[in-house]
């Protein structure tokens, strides 16, 4: 591979403490957790509260009362994808500065939802109830999608559940290199095997504990090699002191470990935050210093950089995409009309939406949802 | 705690002894007047330290005033040497806290002897709010370090020269540093809000450049706005803000710079205006007309269609020449 090569080993070590709800002791997940982690300590409780103190030490499995199936929290101003979220858990422990996992300050630790039958429910009842729909769900939004693989296995229930669906298709979100349990799976290339991804100095300096960007790529092209199709996402692109190389870089890295033609899309977003993240940023990571860019404040209250570098870093990418791969759908993640027009030279309105160009990205790229009219 | 109303020799006070001391940092001519007028009307509060003196613990200002004027024993409450100091302190600053609004100083200090006498669990459950002061650990330290100020800050700060949030955030500044933060926020006479917008322009320019704040203020352009004898401090006040504006967010000024420009190089008619959206974040964009009945609206209106059409308003409305950074983080000019 060309670059600079970071030797950061993805730090994560098993959970030493499970904390479970007595109303979900029985379910299918804690016996998957505790075969998995049988030297972990077991700790049972009517109802383990939000605000607790954190402990990295502990996995947390509760009854889940809200639904499970969500949309993705766009807002009007800004185009979204229109993906849906299954949401199985919250928190992550890889710790990366920008993270907005932070700010769920009731919710410190690391929790999985053990009503997984009702889960599963209710996503075979809303996959089967719209049918003529094309599905695009992912897992990765309050938490990794593969962080807790290893001792959950929840993929195996997941990745056959999608293989069986002609309307549906799944996006496993990480920043792990945890795809060990995708090796056998039959997955009929319905899932979408996805990293986040950023520049080297940003995924060292700000993703401390996260799989180094060497091993996400070979475990990228271990997923293409078992068939998976694969996404990537470079969400949050920061402005940094020589950011056009570094960004350049990985993408040289990215295309000569994967064929582009493995990949459905990749998406471009750049960093935003809440107002109320950036004094837990400057508290807990004083060195970020990229928290005192040039932000303004967006349409949807978020703290964003100033329009013309947004069109500055997607610009330079989208270039740089399209001399390897003219024909891959690259998107912008939360973005409007005129900046789309700015890097594309047209709106996603003009190609009817961007839902409806991610749908044609999956039917062309996946085979996927050709059966029906989308 | 047992105590009596007893006559106290000033001769017999300890005067170096300050710990109880409450400062308001503020003139004490209202209180002198009085004074010298109806005399001590509130005895001030004492302690015997059992080796025949006494503490002032409350009516430092009484007994400094009445030693001046030659008076020889003050009725006191007197708490016997079997008073615990920290219930003492407790029970002063209770009424401290009812005698009504607290400036900065004191409440500076308050916080400071508090924190070396209650835990902080007890002090944000207890004393804060009654402070109005948020119960977050930084936000205490912030407090603490204003208290350990010297008196030019406490006094700026209690007379309102400089709000709470400017002398909280100078106080966190190394001591020549926030000195001279301190007189340029005097010199400008600024709102609170303008005060704290430059102090925090300073520390975030700081901050993203890896520099000290002082390095910000030892800025040419800086000092020279500062030093300018012909600028009142209302000019001067709105050319710093300028400066710091450019320095925090130099592709957005370059911007608005470049629009206010175009917006000349148009020429609308009068009572017209262009309005971007702030920040030129999004797409959407105002037009104002002002006129005086419908033959000047039918003026404008066919004036403002002929210029809509015009190659100048696309170019008014684009940002293909945008400003950006090179590597070093200069600003450059280039056309896509």
């Amino acid at each position: 591979m060309k670059g600079e090569v970071f030797t950061a080993v993805m730090i994560v070590k098993p959970p030493g403490k499970i904390r479970v709800e007595e109303a979900v002791l029985d379910s299918d997940l804690v016996s998957t957790l505790r075969k998995n982690l049988p030297h972990a300590k077991l700790e049972v409780a009517d109802r383990i509260s939000e605000a607790v103190e954190p402990d990295p030490d502990v996995v947390e499995v509760v009854h889940f009362k809200g639904r499970f199936l969500k949309s993705c929290p766009g807002t009007r101003h800004y185009f979204c994808c229109g993906y849906r979220i299954l949401h199985f858990g919250v928190q992550c422990n890889l710790a990366c500065s920008y993270c907005i996992l932070q700010a769920y300050l009731n919710l410190p630790n690391l929790r999985l939802f053990g009503n997984t039958r009702e889960l599963i429910a209710e996503l075979e009842s809303e996959l089967d109830s719209h049918t003529e729909r094309l599905h695009r769900i992912g897992t990765g939004e309050f938490t990794d999608s593969l962080l807790l693989d290893p001792w959950t296995e929840w993929t195996t229930r997941l990745v056959p559940l999608f293989a069986q669906r002609n309307n549906a298709v799944l996006e496993l979100k990480t920043k792990t290199n945890f795809i060990e349990n995708l090796r056998n799976l039959d997955h009929r290339g319905h899932t979408i095997a996805a990293w986040s991804l950023n520049a080297g100095l940003i995924a060292k300096r700000e993703e401390p504990r996260a799989a180094s960007l060497d091993e996400r790529f070979h475990a990228a092209a271990r997923c293409a090699s078992w068939g998976y199709p694969l996404a990537f996402h470079f969400d949050p692109m920061i402005e940094h002191e020589g950011w056009r190389k570094g960004y350049g870089e990985i993408l040289d890295r990215l295309f000569d470990a994967v064929d582009p033609s493995r990949v459905v899309w990749i998406s471009l977003g750049a960093f935003r935050f809440m107002p109320d993240l950036e004094p837990l940023i400057r508290g807990k990571h004083p060195r970020s210093r990229y928290i005192h860019g040039e932000f303004i404040r967006g349409l949807d209250d978020k703290m964003r950089y100033f329009r013309d570098i947004r069109i500055e870093l997607y610009s330079f990418m989208l270039e740089r995409i399209r001399r390897v791969a003219p024909d891959l759908c690259v998107y912008l993640c939360m973005e409007g009309r005129d900046i789309w027009r700015e890097v594309f030279g047209f709106s996603p309105e003009d190609r009817g939406g961007l839902p409806n160009m991610l749908d044609s990205a999956v039917k062309e790229r996946m085979n996927t949802g050709n059966d029906f009219a989308a | 705690m047992n105590a009596l109303f007893i006559p106290v020799r000033l001769e017999n006070l300890d005067w170096q002894e300050r710990s109880f001391e409450i400062r308001s940092c503020t003139p004490d001519s209202r209180l002198t007047e009085s004074l010298d007028r109806f005399g001590i009307l509130v005895p001030p509060w004492v302690l015997d330290n059992g080796a025949g003196e006494y503490i002032p613990v409350d009516g430092f200002k009484r007994l400094s005033h009445a030693r001046e004027k030659g008076v020889a024993s003050v009725e006191c409450r007197v708490f016997d040497s079997t008073a615990a100091r920290g219930d003492l302190l407790l029970t002063r600053i209770e009424t401290k806290l009812f005698e009504g609004p607290l400036n900065s100083a004191e409440k500076a200090r308050i916080v400071s002897l508090l924190w070396e006498t209650v835990s902080f669990e007890h002090l944000c459950e207890k004393h804060l709010p009654v402070l109005q002061i948020p119960a977050r650990r930084e936000v205490v330290d912030r407090w603490l370090c204003l208290a350990a100020r010297g008196d030019a800050f406490l006094e700026a700060a209690a007379s309102g020269k400089i709000c709470d949030r400017a002398a909280l955030l100078l106080a966190e500044w190394e001591d020549a540093t926030g000195e001279k933060g301190l007189g340029i926020l005097k010199d400008l006479r600024c709102s609170a809000s303008i005060q704290v917008e430059i102090l925090e322009g300073i520390i975030q320019i700081a901050l993203r450049d890896d520099a000290s704040v002082g390095d910000v203020l030892g800025r040419r352009d800086f000092n020279a706005v500062l030093d300018d004898p012909h600028l009142n401090h209302r000019q001067k006040t709105q050319t710093l803000r300028s400066i710091l504006t450019r320095l925090r967010f130099p592709r957005l000024r370059a911007r608005e710079e470049r629009f206010a420009n175009e917006v000349r190089r148009v020429r609308l008619p009068g009572g017209v205006q262009i309005v971007p959206p702030p920040s030129f974040e999004g797409d959407h964009w105002q037009l104002n007309l002002h006129f005086c009945g419908i033959p000047e609206l039918q003026s404008l209106l066919d004036e403002t269609r002929r210029i809509a059409g015009s190659p100048a308003m696309a170019k008014l409305m684009s940002s293909t020449q945008r400003e950006s950074m090179d590597e070093t983080g200069t600003p450059v000019t280039f056309r896509k």
